[in-house]
């Protein structure tokens, strides 16, 4: 596993409730954004606006599972800073394009990895329901990334998630 | 309910089993919230189906659309449609083992296009995170999600191949 996958996963693996797992996806959706707006300023032409158009879909995301976690009369906890970026995904958007291109999309595999464990440990509808919407999305975001690095979009019968093939 | 082993912890066996009885009013109550009983294996074998169903229609589709393909875009298609065959396997041993012995496969529709096979892929994607509140065997769960995750992978695939955004919608493309 890589740095940034231990560090992805590391917040579902504390979670111990189906709160905890509804706050660990809320807090790593709003750190999506905070990484996608990061990574659009190392970018240019249409990809920088891929990844401006990714992080308002990941802040959409963060919004679907609040609502969850609302359902459940809870509410979020605390927020992701740019501190939290630079420790998820250090470098991020200093580096070549491809660099880049490649961190987000490790970040995505690793958070669709954090949700294939959330749907394994919760039998909650809503969150189910709401996860799998996520999950579709990040896919989906998953396939782009590989394709704008030259790599197939879906090498897979069944996603699972994790790093990018070929590196560490 | 977290259940870190996977299964239907907190519930009896007879409650675990008439919970089937219940899935259509657990379904509703789960969407306001309440608790959800868990779904029987028969009912978990009806959502198999369905998903059997739209994961065959996704076939034929993709079929009848390689058919109009050549190249390297012939050679993509190609290759959904072999993940999309391990779908149906997995749908159909996982029907098996529920003593529900899976359907003949209906023919494929004689015309297609990509357009016809996004729609059946799209349609596709929407009944597996719909199933994944039917299901309470975890390890077939994960399956399921996962090939969501594909099918959604699927749609970016084919849209572009349409020369469509590839991700019109931040929820893969579900209404």
């Amino acid at each position: 596993m890589t740095l940034v996958g231990e560090r992805v996963l590391w917040h579902f693996a504390e979670a111990r409730t189906d709160t905890d797992l509804v706050r660990a996806s809320v807090w790593l959706e709003q750190l999506a954004v905070l990484c996608y707006e990061r990574g659009a300023g190392g970018l240019t032409g249409a990809e920088r606006e891929l990844a401006e158009r990714f992080a308002g879909h990941e802040r959409a995301h963060a919004t679907a599972m609040e609502t969850v976690l609302q359902g459940l009369t809870v509410t979020v906890r605390n927020r992701p800073v740019g501190e939290d970026v630079d420790w998820h995904l250090p470098g991020l958007g200093t580096g070549p394009r491809e660099r880049t291109l490649e961190q987000l999309a490790e970040l995505e595999g690793w958070m669709l990895a954090g949700y294939r464990d959330m749907v394994r440990r919760t039998t909650e509808l809503a969150i189910l329901r709401s996860a799998g919407g996520v999950m579709a999305g990040a896919a989906q975001h998953l396939a782009v990334l590989r394709d704008a690095l030259g790599r197939p979009a879906a090498p897979s019968a069944f996603e699972r998630g994790g790093g990018l093939p070929g590196r560490p | 309910m977290v259940t870190p082993a996977g299964g239907p912890a907190g519930l009896s066996r007879r409650r675990f089993l008439e919970a089937g009885a219940l899935t259509g009013a657990a379904l509703l109550l789960g969407a306001c919230g309440a608790e959800v009983a868990l779904p029987s294996r028969r009912a978990e074998a009806r959502v198999l189906a369905g998903l059997l169903a739209r994961e065959r229609a996704a076939i034929a589709g993709l079929g009848a659309a390689l058919e109009t393909l050549e190249g390297a875009r012939a050679a993509q298609v190609r290759g959904l449609l072999a993940h999309d065959r391990r779908h149906a396997a997995v749908l159909g041993e996982a029907l098996r083992v529920r003593g529900t012995p899976p359907s003949a496969a209906p023919a494929a529709r004689a015309t297609g296009s990509l357009e016809r096979a996004l729609a059946d892929k799209e349609a596709a994607l929407a009944a597996y995170v719909q199933a994944l509140g039917g299901i309470a065997d975890a390890p077939l769960r994960v399956r399921l999600a996962e090939t969501a995750a594909a099918e959604a992978e699927h749609a970016a695939v084919l849209r572009m191949l349409l020369g469509a955004d590839p991700v019109p919608g931040a929820f893969g493309g579900i209404a």
